[in-house]
């Protein structure tokens, strides 16, 4: 039994980016692609997204003049791709608050949003320092601050705390503190929902960009594989290890049930296709009795 | 000092038709770039990023009150942070009460001087937010920050010079800092 259909989308994607952002320490190692992407999770009741991408009305030229991202489209084409519109989407669980992940809630009205407070505590701690700590502040833009008090006085943005059980039934956010930032999160669908899952997904945010930082190789350290880090971590690489640990752990360690939003290898391990605008569908999993958005 | 290849929006640029800014009618045309202009953008440069920041720990600490409220808590003030945050306001202000500004700046100096004080009156909105009784009262006193935080939030990329460097987002190791051909 399969409650969820899950799929990433591509919405925009860098041609070349420096492997050594992906992989920590990977320098002079050369480029890799970088897909953005958000993630659907869909059930019969429900139309979740994890992370909303970036709003291209505010950062779109820019990016692309600056730093070469390309070919963003929104969420209603993005979205239409599988038959849904943006006013469809119900939940939103923000993985962090760098701009490409939740630079975008405006596009959805009807939403409900979940971001761990710590994430927001110590941003705005952040933002007291003096210049010379101004790394910490990187990729956060007040103005999405701004639209998530927006949702606040709506009614519709919760502020969690650790990790949170059945948000949606079967589906679980988990805090993964001081990490790749100060309070990212990792999204668990137990798609048979049961407590004891045989069928676990895990939907990693930042905390893992592509598998290699799952299986790495480790012969530097005389093993076969191991875990290596992204390259950005506001807190620290020990936390990303150790929340990599907690969700290979989720899944039984299967490695491809932890799932990398900017990993253009989702087309090797996961039927895909690409849309008439040049972007991606990989297509997670399916809900009993779902039709294949891919076939 | 670097020779920037983009310049202060022109004052009659439509960036500028927002909400309360250039009602002073000290505002004059540009010139065209020159070194008095880069001066300015350099001494400016301090106070927009302070600017920058409070608007971000505001919206911050706001959110965070709001959401607890919320959860049946009551609205606190209570987080160390708005102090600070009112303090960088205050050195804001001296900041852009000091600079030097040429003509060709008249207009965006006082966007930023306009900014600061919509700022200061949803710091000071805030305060006097938490010791209101009735929900009526609160939720008046709630749109009327969030329309100065919107205010200021528009000033803030309506006069932001990425070419410059002043610009709302530090961009410099996000995840799309990567191409080849970035700088």
């Amino acid at each position: 039994m399969a409650d969820y259909s899950i799929h990433v989308l591509e919405y925009s994607y860098v041609p070349q980016y420096h492997k050594s952002g992906v992989l920590y320490g990977a320098h002079n190692e050369g480029y890799v692609k970088l897909p953005y992407c958000y993630v659907l999770i869909r059930s019969a009741d429900h139309v979740a997204l994890v992370d909303v991408g970036y709003n291209h009305k505010d950062y779109g030229k820019f990016l692309a003049d600056k730093f070469g991202v390309e070919n963003w489209r929104s969420p209603s084409v993005v979205l239409g791709e599988l038959g849904l519109t943006p006013e469809d989407v119900d939940t939103v669980f923000i993985t962090h608050a760098h701009f490409d992940h939740f630079g975008n809630v405006e596009d959805f009205p009807n939403a409900t949003f979940y971001i761990q407070r710590d994430e927001i505590e110590k941003w705005v701690w952040a933002m007291s320092l003096p210049d010379r700590l101004k790394w910490m502040m990187i990729a956060v833009d007040p103005g999405d601050v701004l639209r998530g008090v927006n949702l606040a006085a709506q009614g519709r943005l919760r502020t969690i705390e650790g990790s949170l059980e059945n948000v949606l039934p079967g589906v679980d956010l988990h805090l993964a503190k001081d990490s790749h930032t100060f309070g990212s999160m990792w999204v668990t669908v137990r798609n048979d929902g049961k407590a004891q899952s045989d069928d676990t997904w895990v939907l990693a945010g930042d905390l893992v960009y592509q598998f290699k930082n799952i299986e790495n190789d480790g012969s530097v350290v005389g093993v076969d594989k191991m875990y290596t880090p992204v390259g950005l971590a506001l807190g620290s690489q020990m936390n990303l290890l150790l929340a990599t640990e907690d969700m290979m752990k989720q899944t039984g360690y299967d490695s491809h049930r932890v799932i990398p939003i900017h990993e253009e290898g989702l087309a090797d391990t996961f039927p895909c296709r690409i849309t008439k605008e040049g972007l991606r569908i990989s297509e997670i999993c399916l809900a009993d009795g779902a039709g294949s958005f891919v076939a | 000092m670097t020779r920037h290849t983009k310049r202060i929006h022109d004052a009659a640029c439509d960036t500028w038709d927002l909400p309360r800014a250039g009602q002073g009618g000290d505002l004059r045309p540009r010139s065209g770039p020159d070194d008095v202009t880069d001066r300015y953008l350099a001494a400016i440069a301090p106070a927009y990023d302070r600017l920058s920041r409070v608007l971000a720990q505001l919206c911050g600490i706001f959110l965070l009150a709001l959401t607890r409220d919320a959860q049946g808590n009551g609205l606190h003030l209570d987080h160390a942070m708005y102090g600070v945050a009112r303090d960088q306001l205050n050195e804001a202000r001296e900041t852009l009460g000091g600079v030097p500004v040429p003509d060709p700046a008249h207009r965006h100096h006082a966007a930023m001087g306009q900014m600061a004080a919509h700022l200061s009156d949803a710091a000071r909105d805030m305060d006097r937010m938490s010791a209101l009784k009735t929900t009526p009262d609160r939720d008046i006193a709630k749109r009327e920050i969030l329309k100065r935080l919107a205010e200021a939030q528009h000033l803030l990329i309506a006069t932001a010079e990425p070419d410059s460097g002043i610009t709302p987002v530090d961009f410099t190791h996000a995840c799309c800092n990567c191409t080849t051909g970035a700088a």
